[in-house]
């Protein structure tokens, strides 16, 4: 494709304030063997009514990042960096310095950032109603009213398409299917009318069918509701279908940054290129082996003096890439990538350019 | 080599009852495999494909005999000459032909003994079979290699392998005596995207080494269409469409296979959402709607699927359906990449 014009909408460094900036977070997990380093000097920034699309695969510090945003990370992680969550008419508060029992924090928990996760299943209570779980969630943020609660509740089953939503606030979370559970999670989500939606995987453990239908209910939502939404999954395709922009994480760092559509037109990062050789194609049976990864995702422990990805990276340059950490820099409009392929990023790293660069 | 099939799968059954009550009646039957039958060729991969609780994993279970179906026949020719039926075999039969027949399953955590070591997990089939000691070291270290083991990591334990390399295990475990027919329940849905590429990569190359049948049952649509010759797609307990891959993907013969096949998101951002969005939840097979069991689903659906029930028939040549209106619909199938 030629099509390479960016349109200035399209590009990262946009105009319109950001609702959610996370700058240069880092999540340490004091282990055994070492300092497990979930997230290492994340930076990214979630506009209001868009939708940022995290992926990598499991233990690339995904949902640690997720996690600090409401402050619900392991007990023994330590957080450092700032998480700023911005207002039209004040200045902005930084979720990592706010305390445990912070009222601003509870607020913004499940409130103004509300969080919906893999297994449904897990995330409800069994032993209490869907209603009661629902209405609590009501009362927390929106009406100390019960009737009205009681009357919101019903409402937003309404909305995520359960039938029979009264019926549905008595019915316990195991009398529900995967799906229906699910929509259930999500109105207990929105119901306190979230300006940010975390999804963790909302549809990994979903069918097919079931998934199409979620993920179509979370873009109406999104329309009508106008809330950001932080998107986190291993599945590109999902990934193509919902985000705005994409970030790729790798080992605790973002390692490319691009608008959905630059990214898939161009990839610029060789992990993220073996991410989308791994997984077969629909509509394409080649009868070719995949081109995969070689190697396994390696356990981030004790801070890193090169670039992660270097063992299985099939164009690493050896002296370079073993020896630095490359930044993450724009290499193309809009497009940010973390690979010392590219001169820029050289650059950035204080080291010459030229010589590498075929 | 003959032209017998290495499966001729006839009428299979699978009932789970329902007790009920204090006296544990039988109030009723989960039809979890209901009147299945196909054909496998040698070296064949038949992948089969539907959502949870479809029937697909009790399919594949009741082929090679790990539970005991409750009718039919799955007529098993591993040599050219004889041919037997698994489904009502005895107890000796079955275990003279256990080493023609094996399994891959779907979490690699918990399908390997903790307490054992890695050369005794793969040895232990062979043990089963009475195959002299003197001969199980040199099997084990030939079969770990060609899936990608270092010899030397043998006598580890499980734990100290990732999940890619656990799958590996469980493979070389599968292929240890040299079977004829293996059944992979989801062998790659419980991996990481990168590692779930080798794995594939993995089964293609031993495939085509060892001419392997393959029975692929998987829920992901894309990695089915990789690695299968042909598809069989389930729906509550019974197979509703059955034909080559390419075929399916591209002119699907049912509602459900089209249905399906337009909800896999594909990764590029450009392409029009044109999901067909499936009203409502998949029929229980405890209590199945009448007529075909996808009409209260299907947009296409008239009066006689209401009041009569399908049967899987030959639509076109070697393309099977159970769509009582197969022929006048113009179904679509995958679109395919218009980019490289």
């Amino acid at each position: 494709m030629s099509t390479s014009v960016i349109q200035p909408t399209d590009s990262i460094e946009s105009t319109t304030a950001p609702l959610l900036e996370i700058k240069n977070l880092r999540v340490v997990l004091p282990i055994l063997e070492g300092d497990l380093v979930a997230a290492d000097g994340v930076n990214i920034q979630i506009k209001p009514g868009k939708t940022l699309g995290l992926v990598g695969e499991s233990g690339c510090g995904k949902t640690m990042t997720a996690q600090s945003i409401l402050q619900i990370a392991p007990k023994i992680a330590k957080t450092s960096g700032q998480i700023l969550l911005h207002y039209a008419d004040r200045p902005p508060t930084d979720i990592v310095a706010l305390g445990k029992n912070d009222p601003e924090l509870l607020r913004i928990r499940g409130g103004e950032c509300a969080m919906i996760f893999q297994e449904p299943m897990t995330s409800f209570s069994p032993v209490h109603t869907i209603g009661n779980q629902l209405i609590e969630a009501i009362l927390l943020h929106r009406t100390s009213d019960k009737k009205e609660a009681r009357e919101i509740a019903i409402a937003m089953l309404d909305k995520v398409g359960i039938p029979a939503p009264a019926e549905t606030l008595k019915k316990y979370p195991h009398h529900l299917s995967g799906g229906m559970r699910q929509r259930a999670m999500i109105a207990m989500a929105l119901s306190s009318r979230p300006r940010l939606l975390i999804a963790d995987e909302p549809t990994t453990a979903l069918d097919v069918t079931v998934q199409a239908q979620v993920l179509r209910l979370m873009r109406d939502l999104q329309r009508d509701l106008g809330m950001a939404i932080l998107y986190i999954s291993h599945d590109l395709g999902v990934i193509a279908r919902m985000a705005d922009e994409v970030a790729v994480m790798y080992m605790g760092s973002i390692v490319e940054h691009a608008p959905v559509r630059e990214l898939f037109r161009s990839v610029k990062h060789p992990y993220t290129k073996g991410l989308m050789g791994s997984a077969p194609r629909i509509g394409k049976k080649s009868g070719e082996p995949l081109a995969t990864i070689m190697g396994n995702v390696p356990i981030p422990i004790n801070k890193p003096t090169a670039c992660g990805f270097f063992p299985r990276c099939p164009v690493g340059i050896a002296g370079i890439c073993d020896q630095v950490v490359p930044p993450l820099v724009e290499v193309a409009p809009g497009h940010k990538s973390a690979c010392f392929r590219y001169p820029q990023v050289l650059a950035a790293a204080g080291l010459e350019s030229g010589t590498t660069n075929e | 080599m003959s032209n017998k099939p290495l499966l001729k799968i006839e009428g299979l059954k699978k009932y789970f009852p329902i007790e009920s009550g204090a006296l544990r009646k039988v109030t009723g039957y989960v039809k979890a495999v209901d009147d299945v039958s196909f054909e496998l060729a040698r070296g064949e991969v038949l992948g089969l494909v539907g959502e949870s609780g479809c029937g697909k994993t009790t399919l594949g279970r009741c082929i090679i005999r790990a539970i005991d179906p409750t009718g039919g026949a799955v007529h098993f020719s591993p040599l050219d000459d004889e041919s037997i039926d698994l489904a009502s075999a005895d107890k000796k039969t079955l275990r003279r032909n256990r080493r023609h027949m094996n399994m891959v399953f779907q979490d690699p955590f918990s399908s390997l003994s903790p307490r054992m070591t890695v050369r005794d997990i793969i040895a232990e089939p062979l043990r089963a079979q009475k195959i002299p000691e003197s001969e199980i070291n040199g099997k084990v270290e030939r079969i770990a290699e060609s899936c990608g083991l270092n010899p030397a990591f043998l006598s580890r334990y499980p734990n100290a392998f990732s999940g890619g390399q656990r799958q590996r295990v469980c493979i070389a475990r599968a292929l240890v005596t040299d079977p004829v027919l293996v059944v992979a329940d989801e062998p790659v849905s419980a991996l990481d995207v990168s590692v779930q590429g080798q794995i594939l990569n993995l089964l293609q190359h031993l495939r085509q080494e060892l001419n392997l049948s393959f029975i692929f049952v998987a829920h992901d649509l894309s990695v089915v269409e990789h690695i299968a010759d042909r598809v069989a797609v389930m729906y509550v307990g019974k197979i509703i469409e059955l034909t080559d891959t390419e075929q399916l993907y591209s002119r699907p013969q049912h509602p459900y296979t089209e249905a399906l096949l337009s909800a896999v998101p594909k990764p590029d951002p450009d392409l029009p959402d044109e999901t067909i969005i499936l009203g409502g939840e998949v029929a229980s097979a405890a209590n199945p709607p009448s007529g075909c069991y996808f009409h209260p689903r299907c947009r296409y659906a008239g009066e006689i699927c209401r009041t009569e029930a399908p049967t899987l028939r030959e639509v076109e040549p070697g393309h099977w359906s159970a769509c009582h209106l197969a022929e006048s619909l113009d179904l679509a199938g995958v679109v395919p990449d218009q980019d490289d």
